[in-house]
Parts: C-alpha cells; structure tokens; sequence
C-alpha cells in the first residue's frame, strides 16, 4: 500500500496535469480531439493511486513480480501508442499539405496562363 | 526534315513536364534544344521552390510554370505535372530531368509507342543503349535488385527502374496523381503498381549522361535508407496487388479521356 501523503502528492500532480490541458485547449494551443487522451491518462493515475489493489491484481494477472513494472508497463505502452498515434497524424498532414501545395500552384499558375504574367521580364525586352 | 513536321503534328496533345530544382545552368541549353527540336510541344517546367533564377528563367523562355512555394521532392513535383496535364486535358506526357542528363534527341523514341497505343509507359532505359552513365554503388546495388524484383513480378526485363525519362498516356496519369506515387523517387514499387492496374510497360534504349548529381545515392546513410524503404514500398505493394487488380476491374473505361487541351 501507498502511504498517505504519496497518495496526495501523486493526486495533485495528476490534478495539476488535468489543469495545465484544460488550460491549453481553453487558449486553443491544443484541440479538443487530441487533449482527451490526456486527461483519460490523469484518470488513470487517479485510479491506480487511490485503488492500487487494482495494480496488485493486475501484476498478478500478467505474471509481474512488482507493481511498479506494471505501472512502467503500461506507461510504456501508453506512450507508445501515443507516438503511433502522431506519427500517422504526421504522415496524413505531410500528403494534405503536399496535396494542398500543389493545388495552389496548379491554381497560381492557371490564373496566370489566363490572365498573363503578372511579371515582364527584362531579357524579353531587350 | 518530313519525319519532324510529322512528329510535331502528333505532339499537340503531348506536355512535356520537367522538374527543375535549382537548375539556372542546366535548364536553359535544355528548354532551347527541346523548342528546337520539338516546335509542337507544349513544355511545363515544375520549379520544386528553387531558390535561384529557374522559375525566372523558365518564364523568359516563354514555357508553362509552375512553381511551389517550397521544395517538396522530386516524386510530388512530377506528380504536379501530372496534375496539370489531367487538369488541362493533355493525352501523353513525357517527362525530362532538367539537369541535362537525357537526350533530347530520344524523346521522340518514348514518345512514340505511346502516341501509338503499343504502350501505356515507355520507360528510357540507360543500359539498353550506349551512352556514358556511371551509376554510384548503391544505384547499381538498387538498380540490380530492385530491377531483378521487378522484372521477376511484371514478366519482363525491367532493365532501369529508376528512369526519370519516361513518356505516359493519360491512364498512366490517373493512377500517378493518386496517393500511392511516391513524394521522393518512383522507382521499381511504382512500375509494379502500374503493372498491377494493367499498364502496359515498354523499356525504350535512351542514352543518359552522368552529371554528377544523385544525392539520393551518396554517402552511407542515404543508401541504406533507400534499399530499407524499397523493400517496404514492394512489400506494400505486393500486398496491395488484389486491391488494384479490383480496382481495375469494376471501373472499366474510366480512363479514356476526351477532353482537349
């Protein structure tokens, strides 16, 4: 079991963590759709903190000597479906900007094909 | 002389579409000699965000232009060009590298099975001919296993694989502005994808010039990286062959184009 006041201190840290999100998705630094993976995070730790027989059991289940490899475990995990999670964001990102690069200059140069160019150029004139 | 004024009564639905990077020295001589040579062809310079005097260049020499804003790879600025020629209507592309490493004179030999139906692509192959190209290491390496993979899945020697100088038809065009042509190089992944949406393929002898470029090739890192990513696009690919192989059947005569530039 935890003593109490490592309770209280893990409590504040996940409750400041919730804060700070809340926080920045009010200032719309960050968007909604990416912020609720974040505080279902805090609720986790929330839980394993005041329930830790949760994590005993759990050990248990997977075979872990120790709570604390559980806890490093999924933290791990957690983390790495988070990155997978950016890296296809990134990769859907990098073809909607390169689509969106081309169709502006597709869009650029079709308005000066109609229109001429709106430069004249010096070698032409001479 | 005839046989000129007859190719260029056949290139009025023909673009030629060359992406530049930072080409001032190379792509002048290279936009006269295709005029000279080729007074029919519309020709489209794709500047890839050049930071010097091509797009400038370009324009002086009263060619089309287009221009993004930044460098975005040569896959994405071909695919560009693609976009154009679909957009606007034309039937066949050819396409050149603007460092003045392929010959002009050739083009009309690509172009040629394409404006004739025998071919969907005709791929300028630099080994079927002379010509002085000495490829790096890891080029040769890639160019012979890539190659091998390739000419093992299409069923015919695919002796170039990484050809830049190739001449399609509008079809080739629809499945290039897709999402599955890559922002970097095409290479062997892409001539099998073709193969897979029932392209058909014609390696064309081309001559070809070392100019001394071919960063993608040098040093350590950049080789491996290319042989690790190959393997993985034809991996995907491969795994991907039922898909196009629908895809080709439920939309047939999708691709016949009508429009008019």
């Amino acid at each position: 079991m935890m003593p109490l006041h490592q309770k209280i201190a893990s409590t504040l840290i996940a409750l400041a963590m919730v804060i700070l999100i809340f926080y920045l998705v009010r200032k719309r630094y960050l968007r909604e759709e990416y912020s609720l993976i974040w505080i279902c995070w805090a609720m986790v730790i929330l839980g394993v903190v005041w329930f830790s027989q949760v994590l005993g059991f759990v050990s248990h289940l997977i075979g872990a000597v120790s709570p604390i490899t559980t806890l490093f475990l999924f933290a791990f995990i957690f983390i790495f479906l988070l990155c997978l999670h950016f890296s296809t964001s990134l990769s859907r990102l990098t073809t909607q900007m390169k689509n969106l690069t081309q169709k502006i200059s597709l869009m650029e140069a079709e308005r000066e094909r109609q229109n001429g160019p709106k430069e004249t150029f010096p070698e032409e004139n001479t | 002389m005839g046989k000129q004024v007859a190719e260029n009564s056949l290139l009025t639905n023909a673009l030629a579409i060359i992406p530049a990077l930072n080409e001032e020295k190379n792509l002048p001589p290279l936009l006269d000699k295709l005029k000279g040579r080729y007074p029919g062809l519309d020709i489209l310079v794709v500047d890839d965000g050049s930071t010097d005097g091509t797009r400038m260049l370009a324009k002086a020499r009263q060619v089309r232009v287009v221009s993004h804003p930044f460098n975005l790879g040569y896959g994405a600025a071909v695919q560009t060009g693609y976009k154009y020629a679909l957009n606007l209507g034309y039937r066949v592309v050819v396409q050149v590298d603007a460092d003045g490493q392929h010959e002009v004179d050739d083009l009309w030999r690509l172009l040629e099975p394409v404006l004739a139906g025998e071919c969907d692509l005709s791929l300028g192959s630099r080994f079927l001919d002379g010509g002085s190209y000495q490829p790096t290491w890891a080029r040769a390496l890639g160019m012979q296993i890539f190659g091998d993979i390739a000419s093992r899945l299409l069923g015919q020697p695919i002796t170039d694989p990484t050809s830049g100088f190739q001449a399609m038809n509008d079809r080739v065009l629809r499945i290039y502005e897709g999402k599955e042509y890559p922002d970097d190089y095409p290479d062997a992944d892409t001539l099998i994808m073709l193969h897979y949406n029932g392209m058909r393929i014609k390696e064309i002898p081309v001559r070809m010039y070392s100019k001394g470029g071919d960063s993608m090739h040098r040093g350590i890192w950049r080789p491996l990286y290319y042989i690790a990513k190959m393997f993985l696009s034809l991996l995907v690919t491969y795994s991907l062959k039922g898909q196009y192989h629908r895809r080709q059947n439920i939309t047939p005569g999708r691709f016949p184009s009508q429009r008019q530039p």
